[in-house]
């Protein structure tokens, strides 16, 4: 009865109607394995489907099905060889990816210029507690999910001096929030949205807070005070024509040149301004003047000299665009640019919301530095600033509150940006609790019970054993472009186990090869302030040779049971029929 | 009763018909591909002007090359109303306010109308578009936003967009992106554009050599144009290397290989006999068309080889060349061994179908030669890879491209045995080529992302698809195998299977890359996509419903 069980079993593993439903069921996994990375990320998909309990084990019965039907086989005959080779490489691709699975490594190390290391970071993340009095510490892998998770899961209940830590929310990835909430001697805290027909922003503001009191707001600055605006005394100004010919530059104050000719210094040309414009729009394909606010200050300006006039019109907010008349290339070869005083200083606009000792709220429109008389505010009602058809609206205010931070799941960025996971992390002791928030790199210290604990997450790490140096990153960019066209870093290796102490190039696509490890030259940063830093993969995976070896004797069975008869001399099954 | 009708065709002597098909074989060879008319001047005159070398997009280029990508980028086209590039964008040079009046800026969307306040216009001028202050304000806002990394709706990546055309338009017509001028020591350096020509040192000569270029150009006479542009030209110095890439543009070779492959694809479907083995004298003839049609294909594709200095499958526009040259190799090497009229029909029309794709939608292939970034260059095994890979894909279409005679004549002549089993042979044979061109190539890319970056396998979209593609194509063989479909089903797998392809060629990079979700679907014509998927679907099931009533009656 048993044999006959398993003689059934045995039929239907090696049987090719088994081996059909599995392509099938391996196509459709890995299908839907792409859709979920599209949706969720590659974290995602590689959770759900690709390294799941449930794929491997399809895997396992897409191996057993190739034995199984290669040893049905038996005995086997030289017609066979074609099929055999065929279903071994296969066997030996499972195999070695098994191998990888349970046996490479693949890291990440950023060496700044001048800075040496030797440990990797592994993608596993995990929390860092110390106890710095009582000199203990311990490290706490962080489970991360595949999707957004709240609850209460235990990462340790034996932390040092009897500190429980769980984990209440992951998300894979994030978004920093500020949310103001109110709190009992806290500021005056006012929601404001600012928009028109194009742009539309809003945020918080909190009185007194300098870093917090006051923001930009598309073309207009917003700020909340307990005093109203004053009027300044001194007069708007109107900017600086900059000219540049054979290579030199020159200054001029649109006032000074304003009707005036005025030599440009290095050249036998002279320029004037024709026109001040600092509304410019255009009407019936006329350039006209607005108004007089530098909502869009422009210039005509003339280039006269060796007997030919040039007019160029120059606009300050479009630098980019082409200023000359006539739209040649400039006979002067003079090139002109006009810088206006931008939104900042005292001939601004600016929206102020006031409110008052009494705690009666007001708004105050002050368009280039001249004020409009203050008028009541009321909450949820729209305004309009009277500049560019901009409008407002206040939706909140607390007269006493305090800016909380925290994080807020998002879908997964598009491929090309790195997800930002965020934890919430709760730490108990006793009767006493703490919450903080933790993204890559972050750091918190609290207190229970009298004892201070210092946290840190990030990703673990790991030694090579030996140490690299980076002693000089060089990038090439293609000709006239900032696109790079290679790069590569100068290292020293210092391996004392071993003896070797030498200088070499990692350059892409040349690794350095050492310990069985291979070092790739993945990526770089350059900061505008600060050394270079050179970003490498760092990857040791024993399955390789096992799938390369698989990889060419499957290929080699496939070529010989389509094109040598005398290999491959298996009848199809419905020809039989 | 229909194979002797065709074989009553006179079947001429074999003298008579080699020479015929010679003289077919010349004049296909001699007339030029249509060029469009190069207004106020003949041709000749823009030749040094087609001549000059550019710096641009991180290599040195012909103008012609140049002046082909600004028009792409601004129009969508490469000509406008019947003007070519360098004459069309010389026009913008010099006679800037005629041009900025022209609408010239393509507002593609209905949403990007509205937001223009436009009505049912097609294009924009420029002028229009810079004068909507409303427009530009937007315009500096989106771009803020995107520099601080923020994403763009849809509305707002169209509007980009088109600031970006009508910036690029403005900064051409201004001369500024004419990046001719070398500096004098140091040539990998930034060039210098026309708008800097008097301010470059070393360069006296140039400025007078342009304003008579621009004199003569407004005159209208033409000697004096030419002579004036050799001079121009002969002023900025002169690099002969770029005459490859100049011979390359202007002998269009995939322009004259898919005319010879569609002129082969309708003699040999409607002139040869539909039975397979005999050869008449159109036989011969739409043979020589596929022949003289795959020299072009492959002479130009060495050309571009050589331009690039690497092997030109980097993008989509080559990979759809390459995959096209493919298809006809495999029909070509079948041939030499079961010559068959439907199997070199079908190849020609799967070719001409792809280089027809490739010539006339340069906005969506983009057809310039770009450097490549720095984990793709000298590489070796990318090479190979993505070489085998897009041969599998040629040898697939070309089993698609045969599946669809077969539904033909599966559908509407069932009774024609002789040719159904010449056909699913080829089939089979082409899915056989594919699946070991496909296992190795996906293999192939393992090796590549090992030697790269130490990875051999990473479920990354594209090589998960290649994964999916082959499993479907084995699920199709070993279902033959089996016997649970007969030649019909897999004929109709053949076609079905292709899918998969499209999917890991064309899917990955258009449908999953830019993420289900996201504001770009859409974008890279996913729609037309999948009509056409839809409709070819459709007469799949039309061909499988008509079969199974013809097997009933």
């Amino acid at each position: 009865m048993l044999r006959i069980a398993i003689q059934a079993l045995y039929n239907f593993l090696a049987s090719l109607k088994l081996a059909v439903l599995l392509l099938i069921g391996l196509a459709i996994a890995l299908a839907a394995g792409t859709i979920l990375e599209s949706l969720h990320g590659a974290l995602a998909a590689q959770k759900v489907i690709y390294h799941s309990g449930w794929f491997t084990l399809l895997l396992i019965l897409l191996g057993a099905n190739v034995a199984a039907s290669a040893l049905n086989r038996l005995p086997w005959q030289k017609r066979h060889l074609g099929f055999l080779l065929t279903h071994a490489g296969i066997l030996l691709i499972l195999f070695g990816s098994w191998m990888t699975q349970r046996f490479a490594v693949e890291g990440i190390l950023a060496l700044a210029e001048g800075e040496k290391s030797d440990r990797i970071e592994l993608p596993q993340p995990l929390l860092h507690i110390l106890v710095p009095k009582a000199q203990e510490t311990l490290t706490v892998p962080l489970k991360t999910t595949a999707f957004e998770w709240k609850g209460r899961r235990p990462l340790t209940e034996a932390g040092p001096q009897g500190l429980k830590v769980y984990l209440a929310a992951y998300y894979p990835h994030s978004e920093h929030l500020e949310e103001m909430l109110p709190k009992a001697g806290g500021k005056p805290a006012l929601k404001a949205s600012v928009y028109n027909a194009f742009m539309g922003s809003g945020g918080w503001l909190l009185q007194g807070d300098p870093d917090r009191d006051n923001v930009h707001l598309g073309p207009a600055h917003v700020r909340f005070s307990a005093v109203e605006f004053e009027a300044s005394s001194a007069p708007a100004e109107k900017g600086e024509i900059v000219l540049q010919a054979g290579g030199k530059s020159a200054r001029f104050a649109v006032e000074d040149l304003l009707g005036k000719e005025t030599p440009i210094p290095g050249t036998s040309y002279s320029v004037s301004v024709i026109r001040y414009l600092p509304h410019a729009a255009v009407e019936n394909n006329e350039l006209v003047n607005k108004s007089e606010a530098p909502v869009n200050p422009a210039c005509e300006i003339s280039i006269t000299g060796n007997g030919i006039t040039e007019m160029h019109t120059v606009f300050a907010r479009f630098p980019d665009f082409p200023t000359i008349h006539g739209l040649k290339p400039s006979q002067s070869g003079v090139k002109v640019g006009f810088e206006a005083p931008s939104a900042e200083g005292s001939a601004e606009n600016e929206l102020r919301f006031v409110r008052k000792e009494d705690g009666s709220l007001v708004y105050q429109i002050i368009t280039q530095g001249v004020p409009l008389p203050p008028s009541p505010l009321e909450i949820g009602k729209e305004y309009t600033t009277g500049w560019m058809d901009i409008r407002f609206i206040v939706e909140s205010f607390l007269p006493e509150a305090e800016l909380r931070t925290g994080f807020e799941s998002r879908p997964m960025p598009s491929q090309g940006k790195s997800p930002r996971p965020a934890a919430l992390v709760r730490f108990e002791k006793g009767p006493e609790s703490h919450e903080a928030w933790f993204t890559t790199g972050s750091h918190e210290i609290f207190f229970l019970g009298g004892v201070p604990y210092h946290v840190t997450y990030g990703d673990r790490t790991s030694s090579l054993h030996f140490e690299l140096e980076l002693k000089d990153f060089m990038i090439e960019y293609y000709p006239g472009t900032q696109r790079p066209a290679s790069f590569k870093s100068n290292v020293s290796l210092e391996d004392p186990v071993k003896g070797v102490s030498k200088e070499l190039i990692i350059s892409m696509n040349e690794p350095l090869q050492h310990r069985g490890y291979k070092i790739y030259q993945s990526g770089y940063q350059l900061p505008q302030n600060g050394s270079e830093v050179s970003i490498f993969q760092v990857a040791r995976d024993p399955g390789i040779p096992v799938k390369y070896a698989g990889s060419i004797v499957m290929i080699l069975g496939i070529v010989i049971m389509f094109y040598m008869k005398r290999f491959s001399n298996q009848k199809p099954l419905y020809a039989e029929k | 009763m229909l194979k002797n009708n065709r074989m009553s065709i006179p079947v001429m002597s074999r003298r008579a018909g080699r020479f015929l098909a010679a003289a077919m074989f010349i004049v296909l060879f001699l007339v030029p591909p249509s060029e469009a008319a190069n207004a106020k001047f003949s041709k000749a005159a823009w030749e040094p002007l087609e001549s000059m070398a550019v710096q641009s997009g991180g290599r040195i280029k012909p103008f012609l090359s140049f002046a082909r990508e600004v028009m792409v980028f601004v129009t969508g086209r490469e000509t406008f109303e019947g003007r070519d590039a360098v004459s069309t964008l010389f026009g913008w040079l010099a006679e800037t306010e005629a041009w900025e009046r022209q609408p010239l800026i393509p507002v593609s969307s209905k949403e990007l109308k509205d937001s223009l306040g436009l009505a049912g216009e097609k294009r924009i001028s420029p002028q229009a578009l810079a004068s909507d202050h409303n427009f530009l304000q937007k315009a500096e806002t989106l771009a803020a936003k995107s520099d601080a990394g923020e994403t763009l709706t849809f509305l707002e990546q169209k509007q980009m967009d088109l600031y970006q055309r009508l910036n690029l338009f403005y900064n051409s017509a201004q001369g500024r992106t004419w990046t001719v001028i070398a500096p004098p020591v140091a040539k990998d350096q930034r060039w210098a554009g026309l708008d800097q020509i008097a301010a470059v040192p070393g360069s006296e000569s140039l400025k007078p050599a342009l304003d008579a270029l621009l004199a003569a150009y407004q005159a209208g006479d033409e000697r004096a144009f030419r002579q004036k542009a050799e001079i121009f030209a002969n002023a900025l110095g002169r690099e002969p290397s770029l005459n490859r890439e100049l011979h390359y543009l202007r002998l269009h070779p995939f322009r004259r290989a898919w005319w010879l492959y569609l002129a082969a694809f309708l003699v040999l479907l409607l002139l040869a006999p539909l039975h397979a083995k005999t050869r008449t004298f159109f036989s011969a003839c739409g043979l020589l068309a596929i022949v003289a049609g795959f020299a072009f294909h492959t002479y130009g594709f060495v050309l571009r080889c050589w331009i690039a200095g690497r092997p030109p499958v980097s993008n989509m526009y080559e990979s759809v060349v390459w995959v096209s040259w493919a298809a006809v190799l495999f029909s070509l090497i079948l041939y030499a061994f079961n010559r068959s009229n439907h199997l070199a029909a079908s190849a020609a029309a799967v070719a001409a179908f792809g280089l027809i794709l490739a010539d006339t939608l340069p906005a969506a292939l983009d057809p310039s030669i770009s450097p490549l970034v720095p984990v793709l260059r000298n590489n070796f095994w990318l090479t190979i890879h993505v070489l085998t890979i897009t041969l599998s894909y040629g040898a697939f279409a070309l089993a698609m491209g045969v599946g669809h005679l077969a539904l033909f004549f599966y559908a509407f002549q069932p009774r024609r045995e002789d040719a159904l089993k010449g056909l699913t042979l080829f089939i089979y044979r082409a899915v056989q080529i594919g699946v070991i061109l496909l296992a190795a190539g996906t293999i192939l890319g393992g090796v590549w992302a090992n030697y790269s970056w130490g990875r051999f396998w990473g479920w990354d979209p594209k090589e998960t698809w290649a994964l999916i593609a082959l499993l479907g194509y084995l699920t199709l063989l070993h279902c033959r195998f089996i016997g649970w479909i007969g030649p019909f089903g897999l004929t109709v797998g053949a076609v079905t299977a292709f899918l998969g392809i499209l999917m890991a060629w064309y899917g990955v990079n258009y449908v999953l890359a830019a993420g289900l979700h996201s504001y770009g679907f859409g974008g890279g014509g996913v729609s037309y996509v999948s009509i056409f998927v839809a409709f070819d679907l459709a007469l799949v099931a039309l061909a499988a419903w008509k079969y199974r009533w013809n097997a009933r009656g």
